[in-house]
């Protein structure tokens, strides 16, 4: 069955493949196969940039004829390029006055806002006029004299990325073709045919379980009832389900292992198929019908209590009705039991790392705007920041108390040993990755306080870090103290690079300056003390 | 021969390593990058008027961004001589100029520190003599009132760059005559010339 579904849905996408055409990303006009549409892309929407109109006319023209010239007997691949090539337009000028003018070491591109050099290149876009960098103005849009978009008797100019998207009738995504219905209709047959498998599946246990206790009500009194019970039974297990014939089956279809005399044939009482008894791999195993009832306690079966004792008859199932049948209700089931203590407390971790991650983003927005604000911050601004800052604090305590319990529970099996350390591992790391904002905070909180309170005992206790420096002070002198190794790096540098060229004396000063920068850099160091970097 | 320290200082972009360039090097690039901390040069010049004297300029050419202020003060310390740069078509960088002169008078005790206010880019205003912001007679007036020297030059034309360095180069050269003569008076000894005379010019080899 599975084969024949398999072979459908092959044939499906090969007809839906061969129903639709290509369609050209930019005109939407359509082509029989991908070498029309290449050359159509390279003719129609020649994409090769050019300086002036005219230049770019001959030189699409002249790739229009080397097509058309190297494959003459193909007619239809030139067709549609002859159709939308014009006549080169002679005179063609670009208005220029709205370009943006060059000044050397002050235009940057509008893009990358990397300062124009000659290394970087300098182009200005032909329809918005300003200037960008070699690398951030390749995209063409066809433009008329006036630098307007005319998408039909314009020219290829070029063009910045906002003007290419600008332009109307632009498609992000190139062409968009929403093949989720062939999907789902292909997807709920293949499901529809699994569920008919279950309900049929599922008919057939209840039609045996239901006939065993049957049968065992009819002749459970009498003298051979065991013997009679089981031939009884047996008849009606093959009433129910037409059993495959022996000789057919040579080996077990789920394991693939030959039958022989100590490989058992044996037959599933639900799907009549000739599978094996191997204890390791599975296939088939005898399971109380009591156990199976219970399993499958949403199904309308007969009471299995007869009298006092219950009905202890097996049932052979194979392995893949068994999954069939019961693992759904097996997970439906254990969803509804309460989840182990573990499981809990570690559900709570989550919820508690969720409210983190919610108040985070509005948090760091905020810190973001107090900054920017720093000479005269908002007052808002700040309540606002010192009341996110003690809602995360919080929430932080409680996710840190949560993990400390979770460590403290005894765990019985390997698995939830593991558990526990990997969710250690996880909370340590969650701490360290998402208290570092709220580490940054004490000093903008407290130096924008103490810039508002300028009375002597909120300087004293806010303003005041373990070394007697202020935190102004500290940021200061980090600064100074990157920048000085910077100037450190080069000047070795340039002492290295003058000792090899033989500029002893330049050198000479050179080392000095080394020497008086390393002498400020451990000043600095001093200074800083445990507030300087590792 | 006689070393000297110089030392550029002036707002970003005012074109500090530009005029440096064109001194040392007499070349001049349109699309510089900024200079990160600050840059090591020396070049060595006779004086047009005392042809028997060479003296070399180590010049260290500072970063005019705010980021690399701090660093200023240790390349001013012990300089002979600096040049404040400005930009002649921007207004802001003459009041950062002038900040510099006010802090070279606090910080550096020496008074025989030699100050040259550079106005850059006239190669600009002779395009366009609209772009000129800060008039020359401004300037001028600024400079003799503190005492500086002051030229405009055109780091990119190469006009008025080198007369700076030579006028800076003679002040230099007469303090130090003065100095040393004033020394040799008072404790009246035989002036022992240790300096061996400059095989280091561009004649020499291994230069």
């Amino acid at each position: 069955m599975g084969k024949d579904n398999s072979s459908r849905i092959i044939g499906n996408i090969e007809s839906i493949s061969n129903t639709n055409s290509l369609l050209c990303p930019i005109c939407e006009e359509s082509f029989q196969d991908l070498g029309n549409l290449n050359t159509h892309l390279d003719v129609s929407h020649d994409l090769l940039e050019s300086e002036h109109g005219q230049k770019h006319k001959s030189t699409s023209n002249q790739t229009l004829r080397t097509r058309s010239s190297s494959k003459p007997d193909n007619p239809r691949q030139t067709a549609p390029s002859n159709r939308k090539t014009r006549p080169p337009k002679a005179g063609f000028t670009l208005r220029r006055e709205h370009w943006e003018k060059l000044i050397p070491h002050k235009s940057k591109c509008q893009q990358c806002m990397r300062i124009l050099t000659q290394k970087t290149g300098s182009i200005n876009c032909r329809r918005c006029g300003k200037l960008y960098c070699a690398s951030h103005c390749k995209y063409a849009a066809r433009l008329n004299q006036q630098a307007n978009y005319d998408a039909i008797d314009g020219e290829w100019c070029k063009c910045c990325q906002k003007c290419f998207m600008n332009k109307p009738g632009y498609k992000d995504f190139g062409l968009y073709e929403d093949k989720t219905d062939i999907f789902m209709k292909l997807r709920s047959s293949n499901s529809q045919d699994h569920q008919l498998q279950e309900l049929q599946l599922e008919s057939r246990f209840i039609r045996i379980i239901n006939g065993i206790v049957n049968i065992h009500r009819r002749y459970g009194n009498s003298i051979l009832s065991t013997i009679r019970i089981s031939s009884e039974i047996s008849r009606l297990e093959k009433s129910i389900v037409p059993w495959k014939d022996d000789n057919m089956a040579h080996s077990c279809p789920l394991c693939s292992k030959h039958f022989s005399v100590m490989l058992r044939k044996h037959h599933c009482r639900l799907c009549g198929s000739i599978v094996c008894d191997d204890q390791i791999s599975a296939c088939s195993n005898e399971v109380p019908i009591s156990t199976l009832a219970n399993a499958a306690s949403d199904l309308p079966l007969e009471d299995l209590r007869l009298d006092v004792y219950p009905i202890e008859t097996q049932m052979r199932l194979c392995s893949k009705c068994m999954r069939s049948m019961f693992k759904k209700r097996k997970f439906l089931k254990e969803l509804h039991l309460p989840l182990p203590l573990l499981l809990r407390k570690y559900e709570s971790l989550h919820n508690t790392s969720k409210v983190i991650l919610s108040v985070l983003p509005t948090f760091e927005d905020t810190l973001r705007s107090v900054r920017e604000t720093k000479e005269n911050p908002n007052e808002k601004d700040i309540m606002e920041l010192t009341k996110l800052r003690k809602k995360l604090l919080e929430a932080f305590a409680i996710y840190d108390r949560i993990t400390k319990q979770i460590m403290q529970l005894k765990t019985n099996t390997y698995a939830e040993a593991k558990i526990q350390q990997s969710i250690n591992a996880l909370s340590a790391n969650f701490i360290q990755e998402k208290m570092l904002p709220l580490k940054s905070i004490p000093d903008i909180l407290s130096s924008n306080f103490s810039s508002r309170n300028s009375s002597p005992e909120s300087k004293t206790s806010s303003e005041l870090m373990i070394n007697n420096l202020t935190i102004t002070e500290v940021k200061q002198y980090r600064t100074q103290l990157m920048v000085l190794k910077e100037q450190l790096f080069l000047v070795q540098e340039m002492a290295d690079t003058a000792t090899k060229q033989r500029k002893f004396d330049e050198a000479s000063t050179l080392n000095n300056n080394i020497a008086e920068i390393q002498a400020q850099i451990d000043d600095l160091t001093m200074k800083l003390g445990e507030q300087g970097f590792n | 021969m006689l070393q000297f320290k110089l030392v550029l200082l002036g707002d970003s972009s005012v074109g500090k390593s530009s005029i440096v360039h064109r001194f040392v090097k007499d070349s001049f690039d349109e699309f510089r990058e900024s200079t990160i901390g600050a840059a090591f040069l020396s070049q060595t010049i006779k004086l047009e008027k005392q042809d028997d004297v060479t003296i070399k300029f180590e010049i260290w050419d500072t970063a005019g961004q705010e980021r690399y202020k701090s660093l200023a003060p240790m390349y001013y310390r012990n300089a002979n001589a600096a040049l404040i740069v400005y930009d002649i078509t921007q207004p802001d960088s003459l009041a950062k100029a002038q900040s510099w002169v006010d802090e070279l008078k606090n910080k550096v005790g020496d008074q025989d520190l030699v100050i040259c206010l550079v106005g850059n880019k006239l190669d600009l205003c002779e395009e366009d003599p609209q772009k000129r912001v800060v008039d020359t007679e401004d300037a001028q007036r600024y400079a003799s009132e503190q005492g500086l020297l002051f030229q405009e030059v055109s780091a990119k034309t190469g006009a008025g760059v080198t007369d700076i360095f030579q006028t800076i180069g003679e002040k230099l050269y007469v303090q130090k005559k003065n100095s040393q003569q004033a020394a040799s008076q008072t404790r009246n000894t035989v002036n022992v010339e240790l300096q061996r005379p400059s095989t280091n010019d561009s004649t020499s080899c291994c230069s």
